[in-house]
């Protein structure tokens, strides 16, 4: 059974219609990636499972229970982790600080501790500067200390939006290689890029969005090797 | 240096900005060569968006000097720079929020009433970043990779001389990218110059002709893209070691 599955969602910003009807499932364990033109409706899919924007209609089932109208907090407590884009962190808050943040809903305090040392031993540059400042963090870092944030709750499942905007080449590999290590440890782990090549060089499967609808979905390998697929959203050219 | 004698457009000069204790830009000097797309690289933090800032007037530099056509532009205003022929994108996205596309895309003008020449372009221009459809909304109900391709298009809207793009690639699809590369070669050809900053090696490797690298404030390489791939420091300090092939 999935884990994840949205049947037919349809969400608007306001009264904005952005998402007209979007599908997709994703299975226990699996990396899943979520790719398309701009404006596709690829964080606005994020953010109605969140339970940010407002939901119109369709099914959005996790671990067998709805999420239809569910405030963020309450899908974060059954398990869903979230990365939004563009690497927010507690910019004034401490390393450790903003993993206490992640786990505000954890009232064991021996739980909290055992989930940050999980996270200093996933990233251990965190773990060597718990009181750095974490706007005085490189681009890199923050986006580790906000994977780290959404991990503090050992979610089932982690939704990661953009993770390698804006970071240098060594940052966009150690992220990634995170990712992976994340989903060999057993996360499920579904995730949003422009840099869709590599997304789908890392993922199971991938559903390709536009103009709010499904338009592709396959394997991740298959999809890199789409002509169409190739032509319309990836630039075209061969990898490197 | 056995190169071709490039006219240069950018003179930059010991350039230098403290903030606080942090020398974010520590007397970095480089020549961006006329009528040629150059890349300006380097690790997240090494000062590239500072130097953008220092160089269009967002942040006045402690030191150093900015030469526009033989003419030190350090320290001037944002819009006494733009007014020299000179515009540049964002990282982080500033359109009007509360402002149509298309009245973004008019916001530049200078004109009390946009004539029709400049609506005709705005609508060229909308059209060469996909955002036609979306004229009527307003800025801040664009997504991310949206508002960074508005961006571009307006700053294209004055015709400038000099064009400076900072992370154009970032959030925005890889087969509308192609496009925006295509539209920045054909900008090249018609004599503009373009500095871009960018982590997409594809963009800055394929596209530049000449690249600097900064790392803590300066600048510790600079050649053409092969030269740069080789360089042991910039490797160290940016592609990391996996990146080497």
């Amino acid at each position: 059974m999935a884990l994840l599955e949205l049947r037919d969602v349809q969400a608007a910003y306001g009264s904005i219609q952005i998402l007209h009807g979007v599908s997709l499932q994703v299975n226990p364990g699996e990396v899943v990636a979520v790719i398309g033109p701009n404006g596709a409706g690829k964080s606005t899919t994020f953010k109605v499972i969140m339970g940010f924007i407002t939901h119109l209609g369709g099914e959005i089932v996790f671990d067998g229970r709805s999420l239809v109208g569910q405030r963020p907090h309450r899908v974060l407590g059954l398990g869903l982790g979230y990365v939004p884009q563009g690497r927010v962190v507690f910019t004034q808050m401490t390393v450790r600080e903003n993993l206490e943040m992640g786990a505000y809903l954890e009232r064991d305090r021996a739980k909290v501790q055992a989930s940050m040392d999980f996270v200093y031993s996933l990233f251990p540059r965190l773990g060597e500067r718990p009181r750095q400042q974490a706007g005085t963090m490189s681009g890199g870092e923050q986006q580790m200390l906000a994977m780290g944030r959404a991990l503090m709750m050992r979610p089932r499942m982690m939704m990661l939006d953009e993770p390698s905007l804006g970071l240098s080449p060594r940052f966009v590999d150690e992220v990634f290689d995170k990712i992976v290590e994340l989903a060999r440890g057993g996360l499920t782990v579904m995730l949003v890029e422009q840099n869709a090549a590599r997304a789908l060089e890392i993922a199971d499967r991938a559903y390709v969005l536009e103009l709010g609808r499904n338009r592709f979905e396959g394997a991740g390998r298959d999809l890199l090797a789409n002509a169409e697929v190739r032509r319309m959203y990836l630039g075209g050219e061969a990898r490197a | 240096m056995g190169e071709s004698p490039d006219q240069i457009a950018l003179d930059v000069r010991d350039l230098r900005k403290a903030f606080g204790g942090v020398r974010a830009v520590d007397g970095c000097s480089f020549a961006v060569p006329q009528g040629r797309i150059s890349g300006l690289i380097g690790p997240n933090g090494s000062g590239k968006t500072t130097t953008f800032n220092l160089l269009t007037g967002v942040a006045a530099p402690d030191g150093g000097q900015v030469l526009y056509r033989g003419e030190d532009i350090a320290g001037l205003k944002p819009f006494q720079v733009f007014h020299k022929g000179i515009t540049r994108t964002f990282q982080i996205t500033r359109v009007f929020r509360e402002m149509t596309v298309f009245e973004n895309m008019l916001s530049v003008t200078t004109l009390d009433v946009p004539d029709r020449a400049a609506r005709a372009r705005a609508e060229e221009l909308l059209a060469l970043v996909n955002l036609t459809h979306l004229r009527a909304e307003y800025g801040g109900r664009l997504s991310y990779g949206q508002q960074k391709l508005l961006e571009f298009a307006r700053a294209l809207m004055t015709d400038p001389d000099l064009i400076l793009l900072d992370e154009p690639a970032a959030g925005v699809n890889r087969t509308l990218l192609q496009h925006l590369l295509d539209h920045i070669h054909r900008l090249q050809e018609q004599g503009k110059t373009i500095l871009i900053v960018e982590h997409d090696m594809h963009v800055i490797m394929n596209h530049c002709e000449r690249i600097f690298v900064m790392d803590g404030g300066v600048k510790i390489a600079e050649g053409p893209p092969a030269e740069i791939q080789r360089d042991e420091r910039v490797i160290e300090a940016y592609f990391g070691r996996r990146r080497q092939r």
